[in-house]
């Protein structure tokens, strides 16, 4: 049983009031520092950076709650050392995340709302919390990567670049003019306003294969049009050779079988 | 045709919009049953505007930012020149405040100016050099084109040859009157530092009026560096 008699309510109280008044503080430096930051930085960094502080703030006023209800809060760190090599070592992984996270911020390769592929997972970034980063994937889940693992992988940012280069290979028939695919292939592509003039669009033979010419296409794109624009012109480009009377061939192998069996 | 504001209740109430070339003028009219609705317009304030807006967001807005090629101007080392640029616009109807439809006289092209990372998506621009013998601009414009005065100054004691302008419809003013378009005065600078162009916020031709800021930006940064040159 708890001697209610021994207890300091006014330090209780004390406590209680700093709590609260520390918890409205953090929370309002955190949303001071969150729309400063946000003038010097992406919107993403400058929310994640302001959680930093305001855990800061909050585990400083634990402790100052702490002292006030008369407990020692170096030997509480001392013990607190200990639980924490313990805690530590069982939550390696967390620790390493949140201090990735950090690394994150400082290295900015991403913010919310860029296109990135991070280690395979691909989407738009929704969220980089201290801990972890969520991605909304190109077919709707959204995908949660631990920060450890995000910094670990390569990350691919398609919004830092303003063009794209889209490229094809092609295979046309032995039989076709090679020339006249590549001439009606150039004016499909000057067709099409979302196909870069500069830098221009490269087609050229690129290699004779064993049952077709293989034709190279490339050209450049507004980065934000590139899956609609690769789409489209394939298919007018197929459409255009088709309709031009170029064969686009099976893969084919010619097997020639001799009536002559030799002797033993 | 001209450009400016009508009243709303003058116009049939169902109506499609066309635009065809009548004896080297535009003509633009809003009728099923083919009335011509720029018999009625009156040069009074209303609700349906057509105005003249830069060549930049048809077919979809993609960039601010236009390169105007025009043919070699030769400037000699501290030498400077004015000419005039002819250049396609796009007509912009607006009804309440709403845009209903854009149109084009010219077909879109666009290229990379600068790096992949960092560099400005520009849309192409064919200009054409219209200045007369006299070193005037044209007379007369027909609503389908614009003429952009450019003040070239070379600081440099280098000759340039210059063939191209970057220019950021955000900052840069159009003004009309009639079928009269023009672009406020554009002003290029050629120093050691680099080329640098400034809006001057002023029109090269009287009588003109300045265009509302409805489709124009009314922040103005009033300058464009050329940052990977000529």
């Amino acid at each position: 049983m708890i001697d209610l008699t021994t207890i300091d309510w006014v330090n209780v109280g004390t406590a209680l009031l700093v709590a609260l008044v520390g918890y409205f503080i953090s929370r309002r430096i955190s949303r001071v520092a969150e729309r400063a930051l946000a003038k010097k930085m992406p919107e993403g960094s400058a929310k994640n950076l302001s959680r930093i502080i305001y855990y800061v703030f909050i585990f400083v006023m634990i402790l100052f709650v702490l002292t006030l209800l008369g407990l020692k809060v170096d030997s509480l760190l001392v013990a607190g050392g200990v639980i924490g090599m313990a805690i530590g070592f069982a939550s390696q992984k967390t620790v390493s995340n949140f201090i990735s996270g950090i690394f994150l911020y400082i290295d900015r390769p991403m913010n919310i709302g860029d296109s990135v592929n991070i280690g395979g997972s691909s989407g738009v970034v929704l969220d980089i919390t201290p801990f972890s980063t969520r991605l909304r994937s190109w077919d709707g889940p959204v995908v949660r990567i631990p920060n450890s693992k995000v910094f670990d992988s390569e990350i691919t940012n398609y919004k830092q670049t303003v063009a794209r280069r889209v490229e094809y290979s092609l295979r046309i028939s032995y039989d076709s003019s090679t020339d006249k695919a590549i001439q009606l292939i150039k004016e499909e592509l000057a067709r099409e306003p979302f196909v870069l003039t500069s830098p221009g669009p490269d087609v050229h033979v690129s290699k004779l294969g064993d049952s077709a010419v293989e034709i190279t296409v490339k050209f450049w794109t507004p980065a934000p049009k590139m899956y609609a624009v690769k789409t489209r012109m394939l298919q007018r480009i197929y459409q255009t050779l088709k309709k031009a009377g170029v064969s686009i061939p099976y893969p084919r192998m010619d097997i020639r079988l001799s009536n002559k069996v030799k002797g033993r | 045709m001209g450009f400016g504001s009508w009243k709303a209740s003058t116009l049939p109430r169902k109506f499609s919009m066309s635009l065809k070339s009548v004896n080297g003028f535009v003509e633009y009219s809003r009728g099923g049953k083919k009335v011509n609705v720029m018999g009625d317009l009156k040069q009074v304030e209303s609700d349906l505007r057509i105005l003249p807006r830069s060549p930049i967001n048809l077919p979809e807005r993609i960039t601010d930012h236009y390169m105007i090629n025009f043919p070699l101007t030769i400037i000699p080392p501290g030498g400077r020149q004015v000419i005039f640029i002819r250049l396609p616009l796009e007509v912009e109807v607006r009804y309440k405040g709403r845009a209903l439809d854009f149109v084009g006289f010219d077909s879109p092209s666009f290229s990379l100016y600068g790096p992949v990372d960092g560099g400005i998506l520009t849309r192409n621009i064919r200009g054409e050099i219209v200045t007369d013998s006299s070193g005037n601009p044209p007379k007369n414009m027909d609503g389908r084109h614009m003429v952009m005065p450019l003040r070239i100054k070379n600081y440099t004691s280098q000759l340039h040859q210059i063939n191209k302008v970057l220019i950021n419809t955000r900052y840069m003013d159009l003004y009309y009157k009639g079928l009269q378009v023009a672009t406020e005065k554009i002003k290029m600078d050629l120093t050691a530092k680099g080329v640098h162009v400034r809006y001057l916020n002023e029109t090269h031709f009287k009588g003109l009026q300045k265009m509302s800021g409805e489709s124009q930006l009314l922040k103005k940064e009033q300058k464009t560096d050329m940052e990977w040159g000529l």
